[in-house]
């Protein structure tokens, strides 16, 4: 079993396996099929609602036969999982509104929880999956459709709707700085968005709020925020639309030590610390990276050979750069690499530098480029790999 | 995406993904599902996704996504039936073209054992293998995918290497 692991693994599981054409066909006659079926479920989703309202007649009535409730517009943003979480115990449904300004703004409601939608967010390349999702719609008071969210006209008046916790200053903290994000479509004239950030139900013992206000940020003119108590209420001076729900999301669904861990690492994120997110195996290192750590110029013949092949003496250019290869049995390698010598050598002295190395975390991959910089300004290169002790290892340990 | 785009799609991606979808399911009829699957709902989302930037990456989180739903759903039948099938249905010869016919035959072997044992590996260490050798996708992608940071990703890599290699050399040793 001397074969190297990373090409033996390449190798066994090279994608080898190709679908039947008559397999290919069936995939593309069910997409055909699948888009008319879309269209057609959309109409009858919407009929079958403003039948169950008319026989209801409830006070919500209202909002369930002029609105898309709000697993209808995960539906409509295709997005299944949410979809269904949006009508699992767990959702809430406000359907309230709040006018001003020739806007109406409904809140209609919202659900929380790990991996409910099948869109993933990512923030600083960590995928978030444990979040609230959040529908309002906007619309002109007059009956004027809202402008189509891909017509030139969408965002000329906009709107920021977030959650906010009651206690932390709105800010600070809403969608824009808890890794949010919002999707959005017209229907009938009618703006919807989903909006979605960091599930805040942990906070639930303190209140969270539901905010509409015109611009694209945050506006402290449209909101009083009280420092003492935490509540945030409505500035009736306020020119534009300033929309503020409660969501009532249950106390019992509050996590104290939860929310203090988020506010920790929130408060990392905002003063820019470089250890968010980063767990036990983050800081986990392989066995190259053990090594080369501890690998000089001084010990590298100890723990280290050239690869014979790959030794080549190379003369600096006019623009004092050299140029090297090499490639190895097993295919590894480098091709057409130029470096400027003072670059790795600064005070142009004789003298030996590791630079780049290579491996896919195992010391029997490792490959490290070796230049020593000789008397007569040629550099001397070779890629050097450690020598691996069956035994002991004592550079790793 | 159009309908011609999805035609491209499955043109350019359809062996890599079906290759991963046969060895994660052990059988023809669950990889063909999977497959079919992956890209209908790769093609049902198409108007709120933006995968000009990596398709195969997308496509392949679909993928991971429908197989572990798969797996959940299907936990109690495999219990009764006795586990996963056996990976000899996928045992396809893989071996360099100018290897000599004793020499193929130990390649064989090799990548045979090799592929049961990846197959005998938990899903935490199958799907990096399978993401990273197989399909080819770098160390963030596959974070993207699994949902696991990058280092998680990499450990995980290497312990699988690990295990693997340690296994070999038992078989190899009997």
């Amino acid at each position: 079993m001397d074969k190297n692991i990373d090409e033996l693994l390449k190798a066994a599981l090279t994608p080898d396996a190709a679908p039947q054409a008559s397999l290919n066909i069936q995939v593309l006659m069910k997409a055909k099929e699948r888009t008319n079926m879309i269209n057609r479920k959309r109409f009858r989703a919407a009929a079958v609602t403003a039948a169950a309202t008319l026989l209801l007649g409830s006070l919500t009535a209202f909002a369930a036969y002029k609105y898309l409730n709000p697993s209808q517009v995960a539906s409509e943003l295709e997005d299944t999982a949410l979809q269904n979480a949006f009508t699992g115990e767990d959702a809430v449904f406000v359907n309230e509104n709040q006018e001003m300004n020739g806007y109406r703004i409904t809140l209609l409601g919202s659900v929380a929880g790990t991996d409910i939608s099948d869109f993933v967010a990512y923030g600083n390349g960590i995928a978030l999956d444990d979040r609230i999702y959040t529908v309002v719609a906007i619309e002109h008071t007059d009956g004027t459709p809202m402008p189509n969210t891909s017509s030139d006209e969408y965002g000329n008046e906009p709107f920021y709707v977030s959650c906010y916790v009651k206690g932390l200053d709105p800010k600070v903290y809403s969608i824009a700085s808890m890794h949010g994000n919002y999707s959005a479509f017209v229907k009938d004239g009618i703006e919807y968005r989903l909006m979605e950030m960091d599930n805040i139900e942990m906070f639930a013992d303190k209140g969270i709020y539901v905010g509409a206000n015109s611009g694209n940020f945050y506006d402290v003119n449209a909101y009083i925020y009280n420092e003492d108590t935490g509540e945030m209420t409505r500035n009736a001076d306020y020119d534009g639309v300033n929309a503020l729900f409660t969501l009532p999301i249950d106390p019992a669904k509050a996590d104290p030590a939860a929310a203090a861990a988020y506010l920790e690492e929130f408060e990392k994120e905002m003063n820019g610390s470089d250890e968010e997110n980063v767990s036990e195996e983050d800081l986990a290192k392989t066995e190259a990276d053990i090594f080369m750590e501890k690998l000089t110029p001084e010990n590298l013949d100890e723990y280290a050979a050239p690869v014979e092949y790959t030794k080549m003496v190379c003369t600096p250019d006019a623009d004092g750069m050299i140029s090297y290869n090499w490639k190895l049995e097993d295919g590894a390698g480098s091709e057409g690499a130029k470096i400027r010598v003072d670059w790795i050598f600064p005070d142009m002295k004789p003298a030996t530098v590791i630079g780049g190395w290579s491996s896919s975390g195992s010391l029997d991959t490792l490959n490290i480029e070796v230049f020593k910089l000789k008397e007569d300004g040629t550099v001397e290169f070779a890629v050097y790999q450690p020598i691996i002790q069956p035994t002991t290892q004592p550079i790793t340990q | 995406m159009s309908f011609e785009e999805l035609e491209n799609i499955i043109h350019t991606y359809g062996r890599d993904l079906y290759s991963f979808c046969r060895f994660i399911t052990h059988n023809r009829y669950e990889a063909d599902d999977l497959y079919q699957d992956t890209f209908l709902k790769l093609y049902e989302i198409r108007e709120k996704t933006v995968i000009e930037k990596n398709p195969k990456s997308y496509i392949m989180t679909i993928s991971v996504n429908l197989y572990r739903n798969y797996k959940r759903k299907h936990a109690v039948r495999m219990a009764i039936t006795g586990g996963e099938a056996s990976v000899e249905d996928y045992m396809d010869v893989i071996a360099s073209k100018d290897a000599q016919p004793d020499t193929q035959i130990v390649i064989q072997e090799e990548y045979r054992l090799l592929r049961a044992e990846i197959n005998k590996l938990p899903d935490k260490y199958k799907l990096p293998i399978l993401l990273f050798y197989m399909e080819e996708l770098p160390l963030t992608e596959i974070s993207k995918i699994l949902k696991l940071p990058v280092g998680t990703v990499k450990t995980r890599l290497h312990r699988a290497k690990n295990i693997l290699k340690r296994k070999l050399e038992q078989d190899f040793a009997v």
